[in-house]
């Protein structure tokens, strides 16, 4: 073959990239039809779920003690002397709820669920399963995509309320018994400045992303091409795409909701 | 009936159907052989709507198939079945739940009818016991058994067969071939299977078909086929290494 020069491989990148949005916005339109269909299949849906949550939730409740721990030694350290300790649970709250809370179960969950959706349907894509479902008059998109966008945007969100939950703990303890501040005086920190539209826009950042993350997953399985090694591929894929896209579509949110 | 009109396909460079034409009557099966490689699967997937064709039609009774999208596609499906070379057992499910998935997700039966029916068309294939294994516990064969059920579990009338026979032990082989023959009579089911297996191919066919070089280059009875004095259909009924094919390219 003949060797490409820089200026066609930056083309062919380029038409690849806008290919690839195409596409991605195809399968979000075909989600969106074929969702009042989903009750006919419904409990593909509620397994997905179930999957979802139980798969990550451990992880995710480790990965926000500790958050949640370091967002009140990190506040306490810029707090030092010029701003009260009385608000440090409204500093820990904020911060958990608005950002550290959805963002980081968000990216938990895209290395463990959304590759493990993109393993899955990569696999099935190359052992010609998704081929097996079309002969069956079976729809992938009703079958397999719909169920996992709907358990995404939903389970995300709770796991979010769980994660902000125990993020908040770990603050008040990290508070309690390294830095010295009574419970009281945290939790009533965590009353003091706290908006209901903090913890909405939490969530609306929450349900977005989970459907990030399926998309992601979903795109790239189907889209997986040549055996293990292109499993490999797409589940790499998947999870850099869903981590980068949640975290440009947290600072849109964050502009919209509190701009 | 299924008529193949004129079909290409070609992916990137490699122009695989170069104008394929063949014609499938109602309760007829027609075998296509070719050397690995030629396009039969490739001309299969065609067939059920898996791929489109660069060029050419596929009607089904009549109506052209590639022109059908959605709603249309999946109906045309129902009455398709298509057994995989790689048999494509959803391995995420038992044996039992791979054959049942079409008639449960249509809702075609009763749960109980759907269970009876699962273990009759098992039985047919002669796996009874193994409902509750998972694929990859199952032999190659096995797995091809099973795609063969879930194949024809939804009572379709037009089945496709990718290398029915493949690795299967020649006594199973033979029974498969028996089974594919008792649907064809029972059942007048229309089929076209592709296969390496020239015994079988004698067995099950109304009519064999070569695939060569992107189309079909002969058609005949069995008979006709065995005793054609083609150098190409004789070199490969003969499975010999001399004569007009190279057995490299
Ligand atoms: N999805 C695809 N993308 C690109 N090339 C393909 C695809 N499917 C098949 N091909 C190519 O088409 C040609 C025919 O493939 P096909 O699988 O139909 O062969 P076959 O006749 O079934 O062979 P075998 O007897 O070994 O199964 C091959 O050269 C293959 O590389
Ligand atoms: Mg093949």
């Amino acid at each position: 073959m003949k060797k490409k020069n820089f200026f066609e491989i930056i083309g062919e990148k380029t038409l690849r990239f806008f290919e690839g949005i195409g596409e991605v916005a195809i399968l979000l339109k075909d989600i969106f039809i074929t969702l009042p269909k989903v009750f006919r299949n419904f409990h593909l849906t509620t397994q997905q779920m179930l999957f979802m949550g139980v798969s990550s939730l451990p992880l995710v409740l480790i990965t926000s003690i500790f958050t949640g721990g370091v967002s009140a030694v990190q506040a306490a350290y810029q707090f030092s002397d010029y701003v009260p300790m009385r608000y440090l649970g409204t500093a820990v709250g904020k911060a958990v709820v608005i950002e550290l809370g959805p963002v980081l179960t968000a990216l938990v969950v895209a290395g463990r669920v959304g590759a493990g959706i993109a393993a899955e349907l990569g696999t099935m894509k190359v052992t010609e399963q998704i081929d097996a479902l079309e002969t069956l008059a079976l729809n992938p998109i009703r079958f397999l995509v719909v169920p996992r966008f709907l358990s995404g945007i939903f389970m995300l969100p709770v796991l979010t309320i769980f994660s902000d939950f125990v993020a908040i703990l770990g603050g008040l303890g990290v508070s309690v018994f390294l830095l010295g501040i009574s419970s009281y005086t945290f939790l009533n920190g965590l009353k003091l400045f706290f908006h209901t539209r903090d913890l909405i826009g939490g969530l609306v950042k929450a349900v977005v992303f989970g459907g990030i993350i399926a998309t992601m997953g979903c795109y790239h399985g189907f889209k997986t091409q040549g055996g293990a090694e292109g499993v490999g591929k797409s589940t790499t894929r998947a999870v850099v795409f869903s981590s980068v896209l949640i975290l440009i579509s947290d600072y849109v949110i964050a502009s919209i909701f509190f701009g | 009936m299924i008529e193949i009109v004129d079909l290409y396909k070609s992916f990137g460079e490699n122009q695989v159907l170069r104008g394929v034409n063949l014609k499938i009557n109602k309760g007829e099966t027609v075998v296509v052989l070719g050397r690995s490689g030629c396009g039969k699967s490739v001309l299969l997937k065609h067939i059920i709507g898996l791929l489109k064709p660069d060029k050419g039609k596929i009607f089904v009774d009549g109506e052209d198939i590639t022109t059908f999208k959605n709603k249309k596609l999946y109906k045309l499906r129902q009455r398709f079945g298509m057994l995989f070379q790689g048999s494509a057992l959803f391995d995420s499910m038992t044996v039992e739940e791979n054959v049942a998935l079409g008639l449960r997700e249509h809702r075609l039966l009763p749960e109980n009818k759907i269970k009876e029916k699962v273990k009759k068309k098992l039985k047919l294939v002669g796996l009874s016991e193994l409902e509750d294994l998972k694929p990859a516990e199952l032999s190659g064969g096995m797995k091809k058994r099973v795609g063969l059920a879930r194949a024809i579990a939804m009572e379709p009338e037009f089945v496709l067969y990718d290398e029915p026979t493949t690795g299967l032990d020649p006594i199973m082989a033979d029974a498969i071939n028996q089974l594919l023959i008792e649907l064809r009579n029972k059942l007048s089911i229309t089929s076209i299977a592709v296969t390496h297996d020239i015994t079988s191919a004698y067995k099950i066919a109304d009519r064999i078909a070569l695939l060569y070089q992107g189309k079909i280059v002969f058609e005949g009875t069995p008979e006709i086929t065995k005793s054609s004095e083609d150098p190409v259909v004789m070199q490969f009924v003969t499975g010999s290494a001399e004569g007009p094919i190279q057995a490299k390219e």
